[in-house]
């Protein structure tokens, strides 16, 4: 019998990063990024184009050299080791299989580069290969299969050097809706089985809160907030991610009131509404988060009209207008809403208050 | 002014061995943003070239805004096409790009109405950029631009968005449709993306083997689908359970589906059924009818999604903004009225949602 080449038997590390900074030219891609992740955790950092998350990504698996800062491996710093010997699966985005070789070539090539014994090549090919379940596609061509195949098969390559840790950019943006759901699950087991840990970058809500442990929020280089993703879903700490998240609606108002516990703000088109104040004093000017999904739809205080409306599977997204106010709000999906319908909603209270310090919040870049 | 639009009758087009388009018909209100969608290979791209004018039709009439089309080259219908590949100039920039189009047209005043379509989709200030120098975005803006200028007051869209980002495209579909919107232009837009379609269409078309299957508000399709086809094929997840029926009351039919007897929107007087209800129609419940075990749960943001074994080893997908632990027994129950019901289908279940 074979020895055994151990890609099973490899623990995920931890991975700690302290203080990360990095330019390009007059641009901070990095702006001092601390977070901590476990052996073995599944760790999503989500942010928009340009929040700094690919540069982070890049400077873990050893492409891209900080300016300062730190990165450790189960408490050693990696930054002297070169890529090839931090023990790092890196994918990244459009995962650029090579279209001229065979599935096996390509999870064998950086293998070779890599100096890997002939033997040694075979082994972990065919075991990475048997992970992902596509062994019996090895002699295929890239063009030849489907595209959850192609994603599974640059998991291989990126399984395949017996990495500790997993380093994912926007691993699921070229598969269509369908295929995406069913291979993040499976991506997630994977590293779940193998004990890996896992560093994940992208842009999307749904994907992030729906496969991560804990959730890292970047913007403009900087971590806005780490938690689960229920709680930065819930809690978000800033009206950013508030938005960029969950997509709230973002309402000017006044706080007029402080009471233990809540306050009631004033609120331009809807009047008084309970907020959770965090210590903001009254008369402080706020910025009301409210989530399209904390607004209730069938009775309620408020008499709004449809203005538009878009089906987006098990959420039906409407654009009301309430006193002025223009409000997205998701419902269940009901048969006999359309544009012109007025609506009667209500507010899931208390919503969160931010203090708001002028000029325009910026959702993107 | 009360004519269609697009009013399609008995369109029919064989190709060897296939025939793509079975007796189609439609018709498409004035301003209607109008969707057709379907698998690879279901008519619908013949469709939409049958209507430009870029295939003949071997029978069936077309009326664009009452005016009879069929016998008429493309450039005569007074439609603008927009495909997957865009086609511009490359030597020419965006601005010349659309006047050319308004001048090509016989369009008064090409200069303005090509600043005008322009600066409606908002690529005003890129007007001196050459097609390479623009995003695939801003390049399928100016297509758009350049049909408007030449003054189509019917848009034919086939797959506009298939070679973006799925964000860019994301985008990009409530841009234009805000925009046919506010010019008062129809839209026939066709793609293989039932997401897209079900998110910015009046109305959606659902074509499969060269047939019409259904046509209604993305809403009704999602809740009221006539085929067992159409119930898998648009909207995402759908929950599919089979059983006997034992009788109708009402516009509703009793369904013993072993564990228990349930009711569900449709009449199907007797023999094996399947019916349909959505994740998000199903409910946590004390006094609910479904008894499982909860296997697993995601957080998808504005909902949990469960996978649910029912007691007789079934799976159902439940999606509730009620949080409840893996492994927890449950029951659950949804309203006769958000469950529709379908004969069981003579040539099984798998081949009745084949996409193919």
């Amino acid at each position: 019998m074979r020895y055994a080449v151990g890609l099973r038997r490899m623990r995920g590390a931890t991975v700690s990063v302290k203080g990360l900074k990095k330019r390009f030219g007059a641009i901070k891609a990095l702006d001092g990024v601390t977070f901590d992740v476990e052996s073995g955790e599944y760790f999503v950092v989500l942010g928009p184009v340009g929040s700094g998350r690919s540069t982070l990504l890049r400077c873990i698996a050893g492409l891209e050299r900080p300016d300062s800062g730190d990165i450790l491996f189960d408490g050693e710093s990696v930054l002297e080791l070169p890529p090839e010997k931090r023990m790092v699966g890196y994918m990244p985005p459009g995962y650029a299989l090579f279209p001229h070789m065979t599935v096996w070539e390509n999870v064998a090539y950086g293998l070779w580069i890599k100096g890997f014994s002939r033997r040694e090549v075979e082994e972990r090919v065919e075991e990475a290969l048997k992970l992902v379940g596509l062994l019996h596609r090895a002699e295929s061509y890239p063009y030849q299969l489907s595209g959850g195949q192609r994603q599974r098969v640059a998991l291989a390559r990126a399984l395949a050097s017996g990495a500790r840790v997993l380093l994912l950019d926007e691993p699921l943006t070229a598969l269509d809706a369908v295929l995406t759901l069913e291979v993040r699950r499976e991506v997630r087991r994977l590293a779940k089985s193998l004990g890996l840990t896992v560093v994940h970058v992208t842009h999307n809500q749904e994907e992030a809160m729906a496969i991560a442990d804990r959730v890292a929020v970047m913007r403009r280089g900087r971590v806005e907030q780490v938690g689960p993703p229920e709680e930065v879903y819930f809690n978000s700490a800033t009206p950013f991610e508030a938005r960029f998240i969950a997509d709230a609606n973002l309402l000017p108002g006044r706080l007029v009131n402080v009471m233990d516990g809540y306050g009631l703000a004033e609120v331009e088109g809807l009047g008084p509404v309970k907020v959770s104040h965090r210590g903001l004093t009254a008369g402080s000017t706020v910025l009301v988060a409210v989530r399209p999904d904390s607004i209730r739809v069938g009775s309620g205080r408020y008499r709004g009209r449809v203005l538009d409306l878009s089906h987006l599977g098990h959420t039906l997204r409407l654009w009301v207008e309430v006193n002025g106010v223009k409000l997205r709000v998701d419902t269940e999906p009901v048969l006999g809403l359309k544009p012109g319908s007025d609506v009667d909603i209500e507010l899931d209270e208390p919503l969160p208050a931010f203090e708001y310090t002028g000029g325009e919040v910026e959702i993107l870049e | 002014m009360s004519e269609k639009a697009l009013v399609i009758t008995g369109l029919t087009k064989r190709y060897p061995g296939v025939v793509a388009l079975d007796s189609v018909s439609l018709e498409v209100d004035r301003g209607e943003y109008f969707a057709v969608i379907g698998p690879s290979g279901s008519g619908k791209s013949t469709l939409l070239k049958c209507i430009a004018g870029l295939e003949r039709p071997d029978s069936g009439s077309v009326h664009i805004f009452g005016r009879r089309v069929d016998g008429l080259p493309p450039e005569e219908r007074g439609v603008g096409l927009i495909f997957q590949e865009i086609y511009l100039f490359p030597h020419m920039s965006a601005r010349g790009n659309v006047v050319y189009a308004a001048l090509a047209r016989g369009v008064a005043r090409a200069e303005d109405v090509a600043r005008e379509a322009l600066s409606a989709l908002s690529v005003e200030v890129r007007m001196g950029s050459l097609p390479r120098e623009l995003s695939l975005g801003e390049q399928q803006k100016v297509s758009l631009a350049r049909a408007l200028a030449s003054g189509a007051r019917l848009l034919l869209m086939d797959e506009p968005y298939g070679s973006m980002d799925p964000r860019t495209a994301a985008q990009l579909r409530y841009e234009v449709r805000r925009l046919a919107k506010s010019l008062g232009l129809t839209v026939v837009h066709v793609t293989h993306n039932q997401e897209e379609a079900m998110a910015i269409a009046d109305r959606v078309a659902v074509m499969r083997r060269g047939r019409v299957e259904q046509v209604g508000s993305p809403l009704e399709l999602y809740l009221r689908p006539k085929s067992i086809f159409v119930a898998r094929f648009v909207g995402g997840e759908n929950n599919f359970l089979e059983g006997e029926a034992v009788g109708c009351t009402g516009a509703y039919t009793e369904l013993d589906i072993g564990m228990c007897v349930v009711r569900a929107f449709g009449e199907v007087k007797s023999g094996r059924a399947v019916i349909a209800v959505r994740p998000e129609k199903l409910r946590f419940s004390n006094e609910g009818f479904l008894e499982g075990r909860v296997e697993a749960r995601e957080f998808l943001g504005k909902v949990y999604k469960y996978s649910v074994r029912l007691k007789d080893g079934r799976t159902v997908i439940v999606k509730s903004r009620v949080k409840v632990e893996p492994g927890a027994s449950v029951k659950l129950s949804f309203d006769p009225y958000d469950a529709v019901v379908f004969p069981y289908p003579p040539e099984g279940l798998e081949e009745a949602v084949r996409y193919e």
